[in-house]
């Protein structure tokens, strides 16, 4: 209702300024026009009067001369007859001889006016002008009569100015009429322009307030391409940005939401405690980025005293590849307690989950088998980093060897051509270091790659300590090296060293 | 700021070169996946993937490269990868990938291997 209300005020408002302006031009105008017209209607009578008492003078000379008073007299009946606009004519011969002709309506009281009236001194025309009610204005003309610079007598005419006001009236009855009929011609005019004009105004408020409501999807257009036009363009990709920046904001509330819930199962993945490992130290350090990586790692009994041991990478962060990491601790745990042998386990594993991944992604694994009482080790890697084995007496780290296709690229019969299995055994001192391939692509601000050979060399620095004093070890070295560079990928590490 | 930097040329028996150089990380990982799967899309898929100036590929650019490959090879083309730096051929060798690509350090070679 406001709305409503306002809009027929921006109508009213024009439509009023309008008629406003127009009277204001039309009363300057007529009152010029009228001011005029009476000037030019007065001048015209005077002229005609001057005309008249000229001719009055020339006829009364030869009457004044014969002194016939008849003929004055019939000259002057002449005059107020033919002229319906001469009220009254005199003639007055030099004896003060006063003849007077009037129109019927001049009474006595005019006529003792018009005898006070005076005459002029010299040969001039004297114009003199009444106002008595209830007659109309008068413009009395007068004369001296001259017959060779003698005077023979005066003469003098009233010329009535009621022709002049009663043609004004009609003039000024006329503008009225033209200007009232101009004034609500343009009213209707200027109120369906302005409704006109105010229709794409209206569009474009009623837009924008739909805007306000959360109406994105409708196109604002406007076929026009002036100021207007240009509002409605602006508008437009205005609620087109604000629909992209939501669309955005609600992807990304996705996105983080699924990275959240990804996360949440990768952490439920990850051991809480390790199982005893009699005569071993065993360390483990896992830390997800932010974004990206899917690293988990297991330790576990698989019978007569072995263990297996896992380190996995599925590539990609997202809720699949957390489920694809479920499954895959599922079927290897599985798988672990009926095979003996490393590569065994990782290529059944392969059949398996190859058919669940998505054409891009594929994971890597380490699998190790840990045997305490005969201190061996066997293992295999499936597109993994290899392990690195590192010797307290020997002071040395030396990256594993070993061969074999990440899991779920090939099928199985490939898969088991390319997979090698290898075998150390453990001395006192000895132990073993699997990781991620978030450490050994960590890059610091120079864009240098961590890599295996500073791996290598923090292992070799910190052989004497226990495994977990040479993870957290590993990780300050890390840490200095990455410098301000944030966390891109997963950084697992694991490592169980002989101590008896 | 990491940068990746992708340069086109045709050869004249319908093999296309794509050079990659820089970087390919989580940054621009769309932009290299766009760049591929829009040639595949237009019908090459007898690649030779120059890696002579590439510094750096993270696991989801081999996973987009693993399934171009793929790809081509179903309709008779395939990827092949011509002068593999040495540090990221360690990679390719950790995944077992140098089982899977066919990797050339001869441009006529790898040309020869697509026809």
């Amino acid at each position: 209702m406001i709305e409503r209300h306002k809009k027929l005020g921006l109508r009213v408002k024009f439509s009023g300024w309008t008629v406003v302006v127009i009277i204001f031009i039309v009363s300057i105008t007529s009152t010029f026009l009228i001011y005029h017209e009476r000037k030019a209607l007065r001048q015209e009578r005077e002229a005609r009067g001057d005309t008249i008492i000229r001719n009055l003078d020339n006829l009364s000379i030869e009457t004044l001369i014969l002194r016939d008073e008849l003929a004055v007299h019939s000259l002057l009946n002449g005059i107020v007859q033919s002229e319906p606009d001469v009220l009254y004519a005199q003639i007055k011969d030099n004896r003060q001889e006063v003849f007077l002709a009037s129109a019927l309506e001049v009474q006595e009281d005019l006529r003792q006016i018009i005898k006070e009236l005076r005459f002029p001194e010299g040969p001039e025309i004297l114009k003199q002008y009444l106002d008595v009610p209830p007659y109309p204005p008068i413009i009395d003309i007068s004369k001296l009569i001259f017959v060779k610079e003698k005077q023979l007598g005066k003469v003098r005419i009233g010329v009535s100015e009621e022709g002049i006001n009663s043609t004004l009236r009609a003039l000024r009855n006329n503008v009225i009429l033209i200007a009232s009929s101009l004034i609500i011609l343009l009213l209707v005019v200027s109120y369906i322009i302005i409704s006109h004009a105010v229709r794409p105004i209206e569009y474009l408020s009623e837009r924008a307030r739909a805007i306000g409501e959360g109406d994105l999807t409708t196109r604002i257009k406007l076929e026009q391409e002036d100021e207007l036009g240009q509002l409605a363009g602006t508008l437009d990709s205005m609620a087109q940005k604000i629909k992209e920046s939501q669309e955005q904001l609600v992807e990304k509330e996705k996105l983080e939401k699924e990275m959240e819930i990804a996360r949440d199962i990768q952490q439920m993945l990850i051991p809480q405690q390790f199982p005893s490992l009699p005569g071993f130290s065993i360390g483990a350090f896992f830390k997800p980025a932010e974004l990206i990586g899917g690293d988990y790692y297991d330790l576990f009994e698989i019978g007569r005293g072995r263990f297996g041991c896992v380190i996995a990478d599925v590539s990609g962060k997202s809720i699949s590849g957390a489920i694809i990491m479920a499954l895959i601790r599922t079927m290897l745990r599985a798988e672990a307690m009926e095979k003996e042998s490393p590569g065994e386990v990782l290529t059944r594993v392969n059949s398996l989950i190859k058919p669940d991944l998505k054409p891009r992604m594929y994971v890597t694994a380490s699998y190790l088998i840990l045997s305490p009482r005969e201190k061996t080790v066997k293992f295999a890697s499936a597109g993994h980093q290899r392990p690195i084995f590192y010797s307290e007496s020997g002071k040395n780290a030396e990256i594993l060897p070993g061969k074999g296709m990440a899991l779920g690229i090939s099928d199985d019969k490939f898969f088991r051509r390319v997979i090698e299995e290898h075998e150390v055994t453990l001395q006192r001192g000895d132990g073993l270091f699997i990781y991620s391939d978030g450490i050994s692509e960590a890059f610091n601000p120079k864009q240098e790659e961590y890599g295996e050979e500073r791996i290598l060399n923090a292992l070799k620095v910190n052989l004497s300590r226990k495994a977990e004093d040479i993870i957290s070890a590993l990780y300050e070295d890390l840490r200095q090296f990455i410098g301000s560079m944030n966390q891109s990928d997963d950084i697992t590490m694991l490592s169980f060293k002989l101590e008896e | 700021m990491k940068t990746l930097e992708i340069t086109h040329r045709m050869d004249k028996k319908g093999v296309l070169f794509l050079k990659v150089a820089g970087f390919i990380d989580a940054s621009n990982i769309n932009f290299f996946d766009r760049e591929l799967n829009s040639q595949m899309e237009k019908g090459y898929n007898k690649i030779i993937l120059d890696c002579s100036e590439l510094q750096y590929l993270n696991s989801s650019a081999l996973g987009i490269l693993l399934e171009a490959h793929q790809t081509a090879v179903k309709q008779q083309g395939g990827i092949r990868i011509l002068n593999l730096p040495q540090k990221i051929e360690k990679t390719f060798n950790i995944l077992g990938f140098n089982e899977y690509f066919q990797i050339f350090s001869d441009e006529a070679k790898a040309v020869q291997s697509l026809l």
